[in-house]
């Protein structure tokens, strides 16, 4: 027995000796960094910034359903619901989402995940000294930056817009996150008035570090940071900062030439661009928004209404019409152009966030609500020139805030922006009641000849509830400090 | 590493010992029951002694002896003795596993039945088709265990298999470990073993048997054991069968024929112009209708096909005095039922080989290894899926394109060109069907390999290795000409993938095994290590010059996303196990391990579990010993602890930043998987009071078990708030019990050895799954990725339904009524009226087998069916095919002429409405099946017949497999998986049977075979 005693001790011994040995259950990722040795160099900072660009890419934003370029055009009057489609956005276009449905766009979860990247380069930014960090200003400002720009996407779609009504400042807001924290339960800022004021501080705080230049216009630079400015300042109602902002950046820089608009349109020419994402194979594909396929097997989602149709005159203003509507034969309808045909691959395209010729829109509607119609007609004038071969021109009055808002429904048709306006125009003063109405749809069907299936809802009233969208049920529930946007 | 491999060979230079003898116990059976007055020898010995009436014996004999056993017809059999009490000896023609090792390893079980552990046989799996994955063939056979094809009929699918009710509250599979010939398998790759390798299935369920495999076993261990040679004979045994398969009618389903689908279009047309509601229907004059009812086209007919499966199967056993060695080939395929499809194919091998070297000393290498292929249609939740296309597309189109004449239009190859204007989406499937091709491969060699020594007396080291290799290949090519890849603009795609995954375990024990007089005792201490890795690679490009060849040098646009990528895991434990009897009639089991796993937070790595259990053999007793019609009545109980890790996802425990590239350049961020370093093992605390019992010369037998299995600190993966980037972490988050009862039955009602023997059998488990406690004080979580919406909440069944309740239809208007939260009616749908459906969810409360088996004079029938109660599944299928709404103009569900019409119109579904169906428990549907399985009658030849020929056995059979299904469910209710590319097994939030949409349907398959032996 003193044998068996004396095995089975030096068994036991091995067995403990291997149990204390743990360095074989140490396994690290084989692609990824580990977050307690990051940031810790220029390299990574700089890395980690492009990282919160790529948000850009997420569905919400650039993205093939339910993202940036189609909200605004199929929950308003630009476009018709095919049958004959695959169905998306059907819910959006009809105005029958709650928070059951969810909202008719994933820009809530694409614009706070851009926020926690930013979030946690801005918590880790102190890491490095200056003398070791030359860029840390301009990557600090360009999180503060991007940060401020998703606040600002998120509350468009969800809140009020502060010119959508006497009260829409004191709507309720949505939660401004500044901390990188993980378990935060962030609540609803009290009001409208308090988002966009955080977001505002955010933008200023970042402007004088954001750099003149950037490549490719993927990254802010100071006219894109100024022309994003220019929008939000009059979402914000605050005109006069438009007009600081936005006329540097008119200045500056051309609109594209009418004759370009075709490349444009297929990623083949970027003037006047001034921020955008750069699409490489492999990245969404943006173009099957409101079709895909062509000839007789083309899948529409959506056509363009004849009505609007019909607003274009194809002779003086060619370029534009044929670079934003195409007429398909076989189906008898007309869709949509922008962002289809592409020299990168198919549907991919680099998504054009903002481009001169909405800051020159911009600047045009703040000096005209700044009653300064001569400016705004001047303005107005130069995308003009750019686009007609001969117009009338020469309004005044409402005829001339009419002409602006023309234009900006035909320069920016299929990009998502005509909700946002017909939204945001319901509270101005002093212009044609035509602008307060919401959504008025012209009773056309898909067809080209304005037959075809109607909408099922043709109109949504200006105070609905459904101006602001719901959070999805699946979202609140994640969040105990969160409330219901109000009227769901 | 290192130091493992200093321990190993410690342990090979210790030396030493002697043999004893002892008293060597069992009974002799043949496939009536016990075997009265057998002659049983020692070989080479004196020792000589005759069975009793119950069959059994004791004789003086040495762990390694030889066991003569001949029966008074003269059958003989040898069995080495490998233990004291040898449990059932069988001396019948089923070929029987000889085992020539020394002391048995820890790892493997006993092959006594107990509660807790079942055993079927292969007569058990032979009536289903081969071709069919043998974790699909246990459904039904085994108490407490409930297997469910992912995706119904599909070639080659897996099924999801779940015992005693396991679960987790992230979503997947808590699937039991696969062990063959003492490779761990994983649940994906069950389809690579040859079902007619198969000689016995053990299934675990107990945590005194679960413990040794660690936390592989933490949800019950699958041991299934391939054939190998009994000593002194060489079988040669030959086995093919054919078949063909036709899918199997969706039960209660039946959609509308051409008239009818335009007689509703208009309707509903109709119906929305008097109430207003736009896009509703589609109108058409009675011309156009008498044109288009000329066309009534079966879809189901198109898209299917009859399937074939063949089956070939040749093994060659041989046993020496120190050799048994095993050799199988097979070949099997099956078509399926999908038009331009292939199916699966299996081409595997079996080699197992044990050699005992001398006394002391013995090893032995067992390898199977399979090559498969298989190509599945999409399993997609649109038109893309042909199971879609059956039921939606419209009866009156064609399937191809015709022009005014009705000919056939042809494309520029001069193929019949398809017609997308079969459904609302416009895509025809079949074209994607016929010129898309995917392929997956797949070849996977699993095997152990053994040395056992005797060390010295009573002592015996032994290592094994265990491995599971498997290379996995998907190749997918999209012709340029196909709609698909038109419509994507690629000009034709290729896609290959590839996986290289390598599992190892290796497993290191001395065993120390002793009898004085009464009491035995078997002491093991045993260290084990387990590694997974895995190796993946993606390369994929578009625009190929033609539509034949689809090699990637042809390839003209690279997207980014080519890539490789690579995971790994480990896992380190050592254990100790005491084992001990006193007479073979009081038992005791202790166990108790250390876990540690590469998986867990960094400061909670380890876990300490232990376990016990006792067992009495009342039928041993004295005074119950002289009752003839008792023959076993074992009383058992047992406690034990697992650790699972299975919760925790691959590197979980790191807080990592996720680094690309785009356009050249790199770029980061956080990750939203945020680390828990306190995060740990799952402690899975298993309870299980067992009866086992055989009456009346064992023709009545069965089993028993309460079980009673919490888990605590379970695993959940919790999603944060949207606003900080919908981050999740892992945490320990509460204590989940399942307890309920297993009962399996089997009665030979009629049995002579001559003339008419016939048996009934049947099995049924009943499962509570309850909550009992969320960390934190929380009383309720919600799970994240489910398909449907679920609720996790304190005192209820997890995964309980979380819907707004759906009342009825108000007659005057025709509106859906729900109830809100408070119960009230409302024809207002509102997502905040969801609730917890109280008793509501995926998971089957009952469920079992039953069946009979009958012999008469070589004839031979055996039938099968199984059944499952108590569970609820959403019925996408249905819902979509009732739903009248804007756009909906595919084919209906014949229920929806029944829709609301005119006020006071009760029994109806509601009106026709520019949302539809809302999301409500109206169209959450009872699961519950009756499923006849399968049915084989077979004849086999008396052996006279080839006395001159060199043949000593020969079969014929014919089976039918899926001959009937009786279910209130609309539509198949026996698919694990809803629709793959939603939500797949892999994916967060997967529930077994939660969802149904489009999927694979069963098929029923006629077989004839033949079984030659020579």
């Amino acid at each position: 027995m003193k044998k068996i005693f004396k095995y089975f001790l030096t068994a036991t011994l091995a067995f403990a000796f291997i149990g204390c040995e743990s360095d074989e259950l140490e396994q690290l990722p084989p692609g990824d960094a580990i977050y307690e040795y990051y940031f810790l160099s220029p390299e990574e900072f700089e890395s980690a910034i492009r990282g919160a660009y790529m948000s850009f890419f997420t569905s919400g934003f650039f993205s093939d359903e339910a993202g940036i370029i189609k909200t605004g055009d199929i929950l308003a009057d630009n476009v018709i619901f095919n049958p004959g489609g695959r169905g998306t956005g059907f819910t959006g276009a009809n105005w029958l989402y709650d928070s059951g449905t969810g909202a008719p766009t994933q820009i809530y979860s694409a614009a706070y995940q851009m926020i926690y990247r930013c979030n946690a380069i801005l918590a880790n930014i102190d890491n490095l000294d200056d003398a070791d960090f030359p860029n840390k200003a301009q990557i600090r400002a360009e999180a503060l930056a991007l940060r401020g720009i998703a606040h600002f996407e998120a509350a468009r779609n969800y809140i009020k817009i502060p010119t959508q009504g006497a009260d829409a400042n004191s709507f309720v807001g949505i939660p401004y996150v500044t901390e990188f924290d993980p378990y935060l339960e962030p609540a609803r800022e009290a009001s409208v008035a308090v988002v966009y004021d955080k977001i505002i501080a955010d933008l200023e705080a970042a402007l004088p570090d954001i750099p003149t230049t950037s490549e490719n216009k993927f990254r802010l630079n100071q006219n894109s940071f100024k022309g994003i400015l220019s929008r939000i300042y009059l979402f914000a109602g605050n005109y006069d900062k438009v007009i600081e902002y936005a006329t540097p950046v008119v200045a500056a820089v051309q609109p594209a030439p009418s004759a370009s608009l075709k490349n444009y349109w297929r990623s083949n020419d970027d003037t006047g661009v001034l921020l955008q994402t750069i699409a490489e194979v492999g990245d969404p594909v943006i173009g099957i928004n409101y079709s895909q396929g062509t000839g007789p097997t083309m899948v529409a989602e959506y056509t363009v209404d004849k009505a609007f149709h019909d607003l274009f005159d194809p002779v003086t203003e060619k370029d534009r019409y044929e670079a934003s509507i195409g007429k398909n034969n076989s189906l008898n309808i007309y869709f949509v152009n922008k962002y289809m045909q592409s020299i990168i691959g198919f549907g991919l395209h680099h998504g054009r966030y903002l481009r001169v010729e909405e800051v020159i829109l911009n600047l045009a509607e703040a000096q005209y609500l700044n009653h300064d119609q001569p400016g705004a007609l001047t303005t107005l004038n130069i995308l003009r020139d750019a686009r007609y071969t001969s117009y009338a021109g020469g309004e005044s009055g409402d005829a001339l805030f009419d002409a602006i808002q023309l234009e900006r429904r035909k320069e920016l048709c299929f990009e998502g922006d005509r909700w946002f306006t017909l939204k945001r125009l319901q509270g101005v003063p002093d212009i044609p009641a035509v602008y307060s109405q919401g959504v008025q749809r012209s009773g056309n069907g898909e067809m080209a000849d304005g037959t075809g299936t109607l909408p099922v809802n043709l109109n949504l009233a200006p105070g609905a509830r459904e101006w602001q969208f719901p959070i999805t049920q699946s979202h609140m529930i994640r969040n105990p400090n969160m409330t219901q946007t109000p009227g769901y | 590493m290192r130091t493992k491999f200093a321990f190993l060979s410690a342990l090979f230079l210790l030396f030493a010992g002697q043999v004893i003898f002892a008293q060597v116990t069992g009974t002799v059976q043949d496939e009536f029951g016990p075997v009265v007055d057998a002659e049983v020898t020692v070989k080479g010995g004196d020792g000589l002694t005759f069975t009793d009436e119950n069959g059994k014996f004791e004789i003086d004999a040495k762990i390694g002896d030889s066991l003569v056993i001949t029966d008074i017809m003269g059958n003989t059999r040898e069995y080495s003795v490998t233990r004291l009490n040898m449990g059932n000896l069988q001396l019948d023609s089923v070929v029987e596993l000889e085992v020539v090792t020394l002391t048995g390893s820890v790892f493997d079980p006993t092959s006594n039945s107990v509660a807790g552990v079942t055993i079927i046989d292969q007569k058990a799996i032979e009536t289903l088709t081969p071709s069919m994955s043998v974790d699909q063939m246990l459904s039904g056979k085994i108490a407490g265990l409930n297997s469910v094809g992912q995706q119904g009929g599909a070639p080659g699918g897996v099924a999801n298999v779940i015992i005693r009710g396991a679960l987790g509250l992230t979503g997947g599979v808590k699937s039991p470990l696969y062990v063959v010939n003492g490779a761990y398998l994983n649940e994906d790759d069950v389809n690579s073993i040859n079902p007619n390798d198969v000689e016995s299935i053990e299934v675990l369920k107990e945590a005194s048997k679960l413990a040794v495999y660690g936390s592989r076993g933490a949800n019950g261990v699958v041991v299934i054991k391939t054939k190998s040679a009994r000593k002194g004979q060489s079988i040669i045994n030959y086995r093919t069968s054919m078949a063909y398969s036709e899918l199997m009618s969706l039960p209660n389903f039946k959609t509308m024929n051409s008239s009818q689908l335009l007689d509703l279009d208009n309707q509903l047309f109709e119906f929305g112009q008097a109430n207003g509601i736009n896009g509703l229907g589609v109108s058409r004059t009675p011309e156009q209708i008498a044109e288009l009812s000329k066309i009534n086209t079966d879809w189901e007919d198109v898209f299917t096909k009859r399937g074939y499966l063949v089956s070939h199967y040749v093994s060659i056993t041989t046993g020496s005095d120190n050799v048994a060695t095993n050799f199988s080939l097979g070949y099997d395929s099956n078509s399926g039922n999908i038009v331009y499809y292939k199916g699966f194919n299996r081409i595997s091998g079996t080699f197992n080989t044990t050699v005992a070297v001398n006394d002391r000393f013995n090893y032995g290498l067992n390898m199977s290894g399979a090559y498969t292929t298989r190509d599945n249609p999409r399993d997609r939740y649109n038109a893309q899926s042909p199971f879609y296309s059956i039921l939606n597309n419209r009866p009156y189109t064609t399937p191809y394109e015709m022009d005014a004449d009705g000919n056939v239009v042809l494309d520029q190859y001069g193929d019949p060109k398809f017609n997308t204007a079969v459904n609302a989406t416009s895509y025809a499937a079949l074209d994607e069907l016929k010129y898309t091709n995917t392929e997956y491969r797949n070849l996977r060699l699993f095997g152990s390999g053994f040395m056992a020594l005797e060390i010295f007396r009573n002592v015996t080291a032994r290592t094994t290795f265990g491995l599971n290799y498997d290379r996995a290949q998907n190749e997918s090519f999209g012709q340029p000409r196909s709609i698909l890849s038109d419509l994507l603009g690629y000009g034709g795609w290729k896609w290959d993938s590839s996986s290289d995954r390598l599992d190892y375990n290796w497993r290191n024990e001395v065993a120390y095994v002793n009898s004085w007089g009464e009491h035995s005792l078997r002491a093991t201490l045993g260290s084990e290590y387990i590694n997974e890795n895995n190796y993946y690679n993606l390369i994929n490009s578009r625009g190929y010059p033609n539509n034949i060849q689809d090699v990637q040098v042809l390839g003209t646009v690279i997207p980014a996303d080519t890539y490789t990528n690579r995971w790994e895991l480990s896992r380190f434990g050592y254990l100790g196990v005491v084992n001990y009897d006193y007479d073979k009639k009081y038992f005791l089991d202790v166990y108790a391990r250390r876990d540690g796993t590469s998986l867990a937070g960094l400061d909670n790595q380890y876990g300490f579990f232990w376990g016990a259990s006792v067992a009495w053999d009342l039928a041993r007793e004295n005074f119950l010993s002289d009752k003839s019609w008792l023959d076993a009545f074992r009383l058992s109980a047992s406690y034990g602890e697992s650790g699972d890790d299975s919760g925790l996802a691959r590197y979980s425990n790191i807080l990592k930043i996720f680094q690309s590239n785009h356009h050249g350049t790199p770029y980061s961020y956080v990750s939203t998987t945020i680390p828990n370093r306190d995060v740990t093992w799952e402690n899975n605390k298993k309870l299980n009071l067992g009866l086992d019992f055989g009456f009346f010369n064992k023709r009545l037998t069965g089993s028993f078990a309460y079980f009673n299995d919490k888990r605590t600190d379970f695993l959940f993966v919790d999603t944060m708030a949207p606003e900080v980037g919908s981050p999740s972490v892992t945490v320990n988050a509460g204590e989940l019990e399942n307890s309920g009862i297993e009962f399996a039955l089997n009665y030979d009602v009629l049995k002579s050895k001559t003339g008419l023997n016939l048996s009934v059998y049947g099995n049924v488990t009943n499962i509570k799954y309850t909550i009992n406690e969320l960390a934190n004080g929380e009383t309720e979580i919600f799970p994240s990725g489910t398909f449907e919406s679920m609720i996790h909440r304190v005192g209820e069944t997890p995964y309980s339904f979380y819907m707004v309740r759906y009342y009825g239809v108000d007659p005057d208007t025709g509106q859906a009524i729900y109830l809100d939260k408070d119960g009230n009616q409302t024809t207002t749908y509102s997502a905040e009226d969801m609730v917890l459906l109280e008793g509501k969810s995926p998971l089957p409360t009952l469920y079992g087998g039953f069946g009979l088996n009958a012999e008469y004079k070589g004839f031979n029938l055996r039938a099968d069916f199984n059944y499952q109660s108590g569970a609820y599944m959403y019925n996408n299928t249905y819902f979509d095919l009732m739903n009248l709404a804007p756009g909906a103009t595919n084919n209906h569900h014949v229920d929806a002429f029944n829709y609301w019409q005119n006020p006071g119109d009760t029994n109806v579904w509601q009106a026709p409405s520019a949302e539809g169906f809302r999301y409500s428990d109206l169209f959450l549907e009872k699961s519950d099946y009756v499923l006849f399985r399968s049915l084989e009658l077979g004849y086999s030849f008396d052996k006279k017949l080839f006395e001159r020929l060199p043949i000593s056995g020969f079969r014929v059979f014919v089976q039918a497999q899926n001959l009937a299904l009786w279910t209130k469910y609309h539509g198949n209710p026996i698919v694990g998986t809803g629709s793959s590319e939603s939500s797949n097994v892999n994916n967060t939030g997967y529930v077994s049977g939660a969802f149904t949409a489009w999927s694979y349907p069963l098929s029923r398959v006629y077989t004839l075979g033949l079984n030659i032996q020579f």
